[in-house]
């Protein structure tokens, strides 16, 4: 009982830029314990004049409706979000979630 | 998460002193979050006044509409939120223009003063507030506008406890802690709505913490004179029931079970042990007062709900199920989910359950009612969107037609078969201004319906599809079972260990 503040492994969230496109790459769950991270990286980077974000998902196992509305919220701020190489359990939550067409997927090498 | 702190404080520090000092602070904590959870409880009052008076706004003032509206939240019955209520226009307040429940408190004022309050709250902003406390059945008045220049307020009285002291039962339980709630700026008896001791002002460490509420403010005052500052949670029904805010019988039993059980502290960590779980029974008994305590019976159709708190539930959630009788052959049928946790989103969840069934009331179609949801919530700026799956079922025809916001698909099950509905979903709730939502039109026949939230079928490690396809699968399963027994079996067979909560609703035509 003594673990009741949602420990989870700790959350990554790293930032790049790749030309006028702002990637966050994140690791692990987007969930409500962990939204607040990637919440923080889109704050960063709509700051730092974001034209475009890509989440790059490719090692992201889980999202839940916590985690939608932060990429939502980014692509009302920015007006351009992708998500990068998702998994096929996020990418139905997308889908579900009737955003396909608003959260598009790409696939990249990178 | 305060909670967590507080624990991670617990293992830490064993000393007497420090228990002190801990507890001292619990109280302070503890009386900021009894302020957050009138700040969220004010939605539950405001609301349904709200749609009534947009309501009346669009109907000229049509008394049966008005009286219609309200209907279900007005009368004696725990969990109706009113007593009494009146339509008003502003323009004359000699009388109102409908009522409906018990006689109106506020009548029995001078005609200057139910005026100058009809006039203060046709120029308000936000609710306006009016004690009526004088007299052995002291109400809250409530009165709201559609809009600014407005010509009509929807008008609530909400109920007080008779004797507004020692509503508590005296026992150990409560020998640690006392409270006292005021209405306004003073802290005299004229303003009290509620306290735990026969004779005031509180004795002891106290904390006050003034709330804003509507056009006024309540002013919470706690005081503990020993340890045990935990018990402010057990009192939360009470103070929320004070307020005439939402709660139910089975809140209440609720408390009464926590004061039983409550035992006093070995030491410090099973102290916060303790804590922990009620704030889980808070929060769960939060999340029960806003979703509906009884259910319509249309002739020959069975209708069953459930609701599961998940294994997280230290906080209230944002999921809920709802049905309407619309007229003599429509049925609302409602499930939805704002996304996060917490009393913003319970909130929330409030204002939309509340919105869906005025605009339902007025005739909407599923697919409008989602498009002008959309104008109460927005993930931007409020960090929530929603997820509503809205239908209409037609009694005549055995049909529902279904209009899908973000939310999954629901099931049609019988013996033989169990396919996902195929309604199309737009976007959620609160994402875009104005999306159209396709509307999907389900046969019904002998099949039950079952429609639910996430958290019955997502689970981490696994495709949402394995969930999906668990679910089929169970149900199909019972389908023969009457419907309250599939849910049981639904339940039993999928909520397991689930770490969101559930919501789940399921409709079947009983022959």
């Amino acid at each position: 009982m003594a673990n009741v503040s949602g420990a989870e492994p700790p959350q990554i969230a790293t930032i790049s830029v790749e030309g006028d496109t702002t990637v966050i790459r994140v690791v692990g769950e987007i969930d409500l314990a962990s939204a607040a991270t990637v919440r923080t990286r889109v704050d960063e980077a709509v700051e730092a004049g974001a034209a475009r974000i890509v989440f790059d998902l490719g090692a992201v196992d889980f999202i839940d409706s916590s985690g939608l509305a932060v990429l939502v919220s980014a692509l009302r701020r920015t007006g351009a979000v992708a998500l990068r190489n998702p998994a096929g359990n996020v990418r139905r939550v997308v889908e579900i979630a009737g955003l396909a067409d608003d959260l598009p997927f790409e696939a990249t090498e990178a | 998460m305060v909670v967590g702190v507080v624990l991670t404080a617990a293992v830490t520090v064993a000393t007497f002193a420090a228990h002190t000092s801990n507890e001292q602070r619990l109280l302070r904590q503890r009386t900021r979050e009894a302020g957050t959870v009138f700040t969220a409880a004010l939605p539950t009052i405001q609301t349904p006044l709200l749609s009534t008076a947009e309501v009346a706004e669009i109907t000229n003032g049509d008394p049966a509409t008005f009286q219609r509206a309200l209907a279900s939240q007005v009368g004696p019955n725990p969990g109706q939120r009113f007593v009494a209520a009146a339509l008003w226009s502003p323009a004359d307040p000699s009388r109102p223009l409908a009522t409906i429940g018990a006689p109106l408190r506020l009548l029995d004022r001078p005609p200057d003063q139910i005026r100058a309050f009809l006039d203060h709250a046709a120029a308000s902003t936000t609710l306006a507030v009016i004690p009526l406390l004088d007299g052995d059945q002291p109400r809250m008045g409530y009165a709201v506008h559609a809009a600014m220049g407005s010509r009509f307020l929807a008008y609530g009285e909400a109920p007080l406890p008779p004797n507004r002291h020692q509503l508590i039962p005296q026992s150990n339980a409560f020998s640690g802690l006392e409270f006292a709630v005021y209405v306004g700026d003073r802290t005299d008896e004229s303003s009290l709505l509620i306290a735990t001791v026969p004779k005031l002002p509180l004795k002891g460490n106290t904390s006050t913490e003034t709330i804003p509420f509507g056009d006024t403010s309540l002013r919470l005052v706690v005081a503990s004179s020993s340890e045990l500052g935990g018990g402010l949670l057990q009192a939360l029904p009470w103070l929320l029931l004070a307020l005439g805010a939402a709660l139910t019988v089975a809140s209440a039993a609720v408390s009464y079970r926590l004061v039983r059980r409550r035992q006093q502290a070995e030491g410090l960590a099973a102290d916060n042990e303790r804590l922990y779980r009620e704030q889980a029974n808070v929060a769960q008994t939060l999340q029960h007062s806003l979703l509906p305590d009884r259910l319509p019976t249309p002739p020959g159709v069975d209708l069953a709900v459930r609701y599961q708190p998940g294994t997280a539930a230290l906080d209230v959630g944002g999921d809920w199920y709802d049905v309407m009788t619309l007229d003599d052959d429509h049925l609302l049928l409602v499930v939805g989910d704002v996304s996060g946790r917490g009393l913003r989103a319970a909130s929330l969840m409030a204002s939309l359950r509340y919105a869906v069934r005025a605009f339902a009331s007025q005739g909407d179609a599923p697919d409008v009612v989602l498009t002008k949801l959309g104008r109460l919530i927005d993930v931007e700026r409020d960090g929530h969107f929603a997820t509503v799956l809205c239908g209409v079922l037609d009694l005549a025809t055995r049909t529902c037609h279904l209009a899908n916001a973000g939310h999954l698909d629901p099931l049609l099950v019988d013996a033989n078969s169990a396919a996902y509905a195929g309604t199309e979903a737009g976007p959620p709730i609160g994402v875009f201004a104005d999306p159209a939502y396709p509307v999907a039109t389900v046969e019904l026949g002998a099949s039950a319906l079952l429609a639910f939230t996430d958290g019955l079928v997502e689970r981490p490690g696994e495709t949402i599809d394995v969930g999906l396809d668990r679910l089929a699968s169970v149900a199909r399963a019972a389908a023969t079972r009457p419907l309250e027994d599939l849910l049981d079996e639904v339940v039993a067979g999928l909520v397991s260990g689930t770490i969101d909560d559930v919501a789940i609703l399921g409709v079947r035509w009983r022959t």
